[in-house]
């Protein structure tokens, strides 16, 4: 067949599965493998989990904003009770809710960390809700439950996210943290 | 093409603000491209402005690199100086503000990397020194990878939109063109276009200043 069209080849540097004829000759040509090579080289210098999107906020200590002040001379101050705030975003009050998981994929990590801190925190509901029932005071189960109706995205995310839209097509040649990522699910 | 920027913010998704109260804000505060463009024209307030709004977010990139303490306050906190230093180089057509940071951010995490990566070289090649052993092993792989991150990342800043926020979307976000071209509403061979002559223009700048980098 003929070569592949320079698009397909940028997709193939992108590790995009390519249709089966593409990849069929792009297996066995050298002329068009030597230029996806060549196009990959800027993929793979920024392939790393510390240049990856924004996952959660975490809030940064007073300090940082006074060296800002300092270094700037910026005598504007931002309100520290919203700066303080920041990681109670990590809830997606804001429509948030369809980016997360190609976020989140890219921190195995602290998903799996999140989705344990989840399970335990809803083992501690439950008991917490067996245990007022023993009382007698099944409203109290609700009060006590600590992982109230918005918070079960943040473990589903974690489970579904690595099979979520074409997290596949890096199966087998992204960067080792990527591949983890994929076995992590 | 004005259509398409507009709903960039929401559809990048990477920088959501942090608003914890938006029903008050709203009434009296500017929206993100508001700020984006006092930003730009200097107004100190506006960058108290995206501090509050997108602080949370850079910081949340910092200590997922370096893990939370000093490193990461430093990203952070150059972030902002820089951003605030070189605003000029900031303008609409780079897409919204929040994003444009944490095109800033990526830098100053590239760069704080490449200094602990050179400091722990610097401490194995003196161990090694001690030992007697060949040195320069590990060198030369990882200059010339870290020196194409630098180029990658200076050259995704000079692009212009929608190329930066395709490409980004394909290298931060790890989408396929169909998914980028779900996500901006961009027709997917024009997706496809664009992925093509961004990477083709990042493997010139590699092959020009890369070499000679290195030469």
């Amino acid at each position: 067949m003929q070569h592949c069209t320079p698009e397909q080849l940028a997709l193939a540097a992108l590790r995009e599965p390519l249709p089966a004829d593409d990849a069929d000759h792009l297996a066995g040509c050298e002329q068009c493998r030597t230029e996806v090579i060549s196009l990959q080289r800027a993929v793979d210098a920024v392939a790393v989990p510390q240049l990856a999107a924004p996952g959660a906020p975490v809030a940064p200590p007073p300090g940082v904003w006074a060296g800002i002040a300092a270094a700037t001379g910026v005598s504007a101050t931002p309100r520290t009770d919203v700066a303080r705030q920041a990681p109670a975003a990590e809830e997606p009050a804001q429509p948030a809710a369809e980016v997360v998981p190609f976020r989140s994929r890219r921190r195995p990590l602290l998903l799996v960390a999140a989705a344990v801190v989840a399970g335990a925190a809803l083992g501690a509901g439950a008991v917490a809700v067996v245990q007022s029932q023993d009382g007698g005071e099944p409203v109290t189960a609700v009060a006590l439950d600590p992982w109230p109706t918005t918070r079960p995205p943040v473990a589903r995310r974690s489970s579904s996210s690595p099979t979520v839209r074409g997290w596949s097509r890096s199966t087998s040649t992204r960067p080792s943290w990527r591949t983890a990522t994929t076995r992590s699910g | 093409m004005s259509g398409l920027l507009a709903v960039r913010p929401a559809e990048m998704g990477s920088v959501v603000g942090v608003d914890p109260v938006p029903a008050q804000r709203n009434a009296v505060e500017p929206d993100d491209r508001e700020v984006g463009r006092r930003f730009a024209a200097g107004d100190e307030q506006a960058l108290a402005l995206a501090y509050e709004r997108w602080a949370g977010q850079i910081h949340g990139m910092a200590v997922r690199a370096f893990g939370p303490g000093p490193d990461a306050e430093d990203v952070t906190q150059q972030t902002f100086v820089s951003a605030w230093t070189g605003r000029a180089g900031y303008r609409s057509d780079k897409g919204p503000l929040p994003g444009w940071l944490v095109g800033v951010a990526r830098h100053k995490i590239a760069d704080t990397w490449a200094k602990r990566e050179r400091q722990r070289r610097e401490t194995e090649a003196a161990m090694a020194d001690a030992q007697a052993a060949p040195p320069d092993r590990v060198t030369s792989g990882f200059d010339s990878q870290v020196a194409d991150r630098f180029l990658v990342l200076e050259e995704l800043a000079r692009l212009g939109q929608p190329q930066r926020g395709i490409i980004e979307l394909a290298f931060f976000e790890d989408l396929t063109h169909a998914q980028i071209a779900d996500r901006t509403g961009i027709p997917l061979g024009t997706v496809k276009s664009h992925i093509r002559r961004t990477l083709e223009r990042l493997r010139t700048r590699l092959e020009v200043d890369g070499a000679a980098l290195h030469a």
